[in-house]
């Protein structure tokens, strides 16, 4: 796994570097996520608060290497009781998630380079830190760890003005277990994200 | 008279969802729960691993609740809440014998060739804190209690300060038999109910619903026949 993140990672870096200045494509997104797996256990509930920030640099008419970084919140009013190894807790909770992302990105773009409607697949490599917090009575516990990611997205450009697109994409986001929850449980989180928003481009389409 | 584009209409449009996403972005980073003082009650629930509560039949319960208090004050800050101790020692007897312990009244009975074996027996012990400093909570009581506490094994990566004045009713479940034989307190299983001090006209219906739900979250606890 390590061989084929380094890979990526060089691939991207050496790559975006070596093309020209004016092939650019950054933007902003309003991302909303919904959480899977572990991560649903704790919050079922969809985040609306969200945001992310991405550059991007065409390689060819049909790929383009980057970057992005984004922001996720969720948070729940609970009773549940929460079971631990020898005993539990319960009462009124509030159930906190932030996930900061920062990941490398490649995408391959389907359509014609002179096209209004481009839809794209990519994939996204890199690192979530996902602080899950628990208030309870009086105390609030924090489990902050790193995740290394990997992203698969599908989505699509669409021209609104010369040189501005709607960008809307689908990933689903997966950090890979790097310890465990409070509760003592493997700390793998999923979560699907559908994220809206503008691109800016310079000097290509 | 200009015609506004195809593509400049286009863009008017995204303005209005623009806003609404911004809103949103704001709006969901600061939802108030509207929470109450009831809300910041707290229920814990330990025991010790390995344990067969099914060996135990019995139960013991002294008739007085142990208040524990720090600071340089000789005065017990708990001294008005012996009014809830009648209340709380009938609904711990209850839920005890609701789960098939028996209570034994004379002590005198248990023993090694007396009615009652003293390794099915566990003693209630009911205590209560309180603090009203700024500090770390579970550093403070920790030595309070034997070394015990229920959060062993499960140390929160991080307990914020706080500067409330809290309240906590402990119920500590001991092994009488092995606490004789060792010289030692040898609980096996605690309950901790604990909040912020609120009005007398809430505390009674909070103390019992926190009694209830400790017993309720431990499945496991039920005596043998």
């Amino acid at each position: 796994m390590l061989k084929i993140l380094k890979t990526f990672v060089l691939a991207v870096l050496f790559t975006a570097a070596a093309v020209a200045q004016n092939q650019q494509l950054s933007g902003v997104s309003w991302n909303i996520g919904f959480p899977t797996g572990q991560m649903a256990s704790y919050i079922d509930k969809t985040s609306y608060g969200g945001f992310g920030f991405e550059f991007n640099r065409m390689v060819n008419d049909n790929v383009s290497l980057g970057a992005n970084f984004s922001w996720n919140y969720w948070s729940e009013l609970s009773q549940d009781i929460i079971n631990l190894n020898n005993g539990a807790v319960s009462g009124t909770q509030i159930r906190y998630y932030n996930s900061f992302v920062m990941l490398l990105n490649a995408r391959y773009y389907l359509s014609e380079k002179s096209a209004e409607f481009k839809p794209y697949a990519g994939l996204n490599v890199g690192a979530y830190d996902i602080l899950q917090r628990l208030d309870i009575g009086v105390y609030t516990l924090d489990n902050n760890h790193w995740h290394f990611g990997l992203t698969p997205e599908a989505g699509f450009l669409m021209e609104i003005s010369r040189g501005t697109y709607l960008n809307t994409n689908v990933r689903y986001n997966y950090a890979f277990s790097s310890g465990t929850t409070y509760s003592g449980a493997d700390n793998t989180m999923a979560y699907w994200g559908i994220n809206l928003g503008l691109i800016w481009a310079t000097g290509w389409f | 008279m200009k015609v506004l584009s195809k593509k400049s209409l286009r863009r008017l449009a995204i303005m209005p969802v623009l806003v609404l996403v911004a809103g949103l972005v704001i709006g969901g980073c600061y939802e108030d729960y509207g929470l109450t003082i009831q809300d910041y009650d707290a229920y814990v629930t330990g025991y010790v691993g390995g344990t067969n509560f099914s060996a135990y039949k019995y139960f013991v319960m002294p008739d007085t609740i142990m208040h524990i208090f720090g600071g340089t004050s000789l005065t017990d800050p708990l001294a008005g809440a012996r009014i809830y101790d009648k209340q709380i020692l009938s609904l711990t007897a209850s839920n005890l014998q609701a789960r098939g312990f028996v209570r034994i009244t004379d002590t005198t009975q248990i023993g090694v060739g007396k009615p009652y074996d003293p390794n099915k027996v566990l003693v209630a012990l009911i205590g209560q804190f309180s603090t009203d400093h700024t500090g770390y909570y579970y550093d403070y009581w920790y030595g309070y209690w034997g070394g015990y506490y229920p959060w062993y094994g499960y140390p929160p990566a991080y307990v914020s300060t706080y500067s409330y004045t809290t309240g906590s009713n402990v119920t500590e479940l001991v092994d009488y038999g092995k606490s004789n034989s060792q010289k030692r307190p040898n609980p096996v299983w605690v309950g901790i109910i604990t909040g912020l001090t609120g009005t007398p006209s809430t505390t009674q219906s909070r103390l019992a619903t926190g009694i209830n739900r400790t017993y309720e979250q431990s499945p496991y606890l039920f005596a043998g026949q």
